[in-house]
């Protein structure tokens, strides 16, 4: 039988979470106690995170665009990300797209999978533990896209809890 | 009697794995020749990419008795194959499937850094073996 392997969705997050806990106290940068470096500090993990996502978001479209060549169109690629890297990811489709067709895109997603445990809480440590999500699945994105061909940035805004929306901007 | 010379895998800077398939026997001589004849055809990869939507772009051009056969993922990568006759281009397909789902596999090996040369002996192996069964 050609199986389907699967893994609970809660080991995912277990992973994930000590994923970011790992890139949060890993050593580098001083760490120190006023706001610049501790500014800078939040910076490299960011990075650290994102960069993370990237090599992920790469690697997985390999496995997720094995069907047809998908042309050289952004919206096409996008289109692509929106429907089946999402699935693949999250679950679902993204909800909406828009463009402004020169270069721009903003995806929408009412109920973002990964942030639904974090319900609505506003304590520090539920908003820096969104930010890395967000972070990590922003690179995600970049990273898929970079393999798909197209060079991009990509960043998050939490809308609504649970609802994000991720901007692209073609490069 | 063999029906394929070569098969390489090009990715976007460089080439990332190369088996030759055409025996020992004279091979630093025609080898050269056979990675030449295949690297020329990358030009007319692009070109047939301009008409094909699938995969699987089949002769993409020829060198005399040889033809170059390719296939690219949606990554734009090139799987190329240098073979002797025009013929079972179901076969070739097929290969260039497989070979993609290996390819797919070890992209997904964090233990592989992507877009460099493959070097596992396993990726070799399996790619060896569907050369057997399908183009030898």
């Amino acid at each position: 039988m050609a199986g389907e392997r699967a893994v609970a969705e809660s080991v995912f997050e277990l992973l994930m979470f000590e994923a970011f806990r790992v890139a949060r106290e890993a050593p580098g940068g001083d760490g120190g106690e006023d706001g610049a470096s501790a500014e800078a500090r939040r910076m490299e993990v960011k990075g650290r995170i994102e960069a993370m996502g990237f090599d992920v978001g790469y690697r997985k479209v390999e496995r997720s665009a094995t069907e047809k060549l998908l042309g050289r169109h952004p919206l096409e690629l996008i289109k692509f990300i929106c429907k089946d890297l999402w699935l693949a990811l999250f679950q679902k489709q993204a909800d909406r797209l828009q463009t402004n067709h020169r270069g721009m895109f903003v995806l929408n997603d009412g109920n973002f999978t990964w942030l639904k445990r974090l319900g609505h809480r506003t304590d520090e440590k539920s908003v820096a533990m969104a930010e890395h999500i967000l972070d990590f699945a922003c690179g995600i994105l970049r990273g898929a896209l970079t393999n798909l061909g197209l060079s991009t940035a990509v960043y998050a805004e939490i809308k609504e809890l649970p609802g994000v929306s991720f901007t692209v901007k073609v490069k | 009697r063999r029906r394929a010379d070569m098969f390489v895998i090009v990715g976007r800077s460089e080439p990332l794995y190369e088996l030759e398939l055409s025996g020992g026997s004279g091979a630093s001589a025609s080898g050269n020749l056979d990675q030449f004849i295949i690297h020329s055809a990358l030009d007319m990869v692009d070109t047939a990419l301009l008409q094909h939507t699938s995969l699987f772009l089949r002769t993409v051009d020829s060198f005399g008795e040889k033809f170059v056969s390719a296939y690219v993922t949606p990554s734009h990568v090139k799987f190329m194959l240098l073979h002797e006759r025009n013929k079972n281009e179901d076969t070739i397909k097929a290969f260039f499937q497989e070979v993609q789902e290996l390819f797919v596999k070890i992209t997904l090996n964090p233990f592989y850094t992507y877009d460099t040369a493959i070097t596992s002996k396993g990726f070799d192996d399996r790619v060896r073996a569907l050369a057997n069964r399908y183009l030898a």
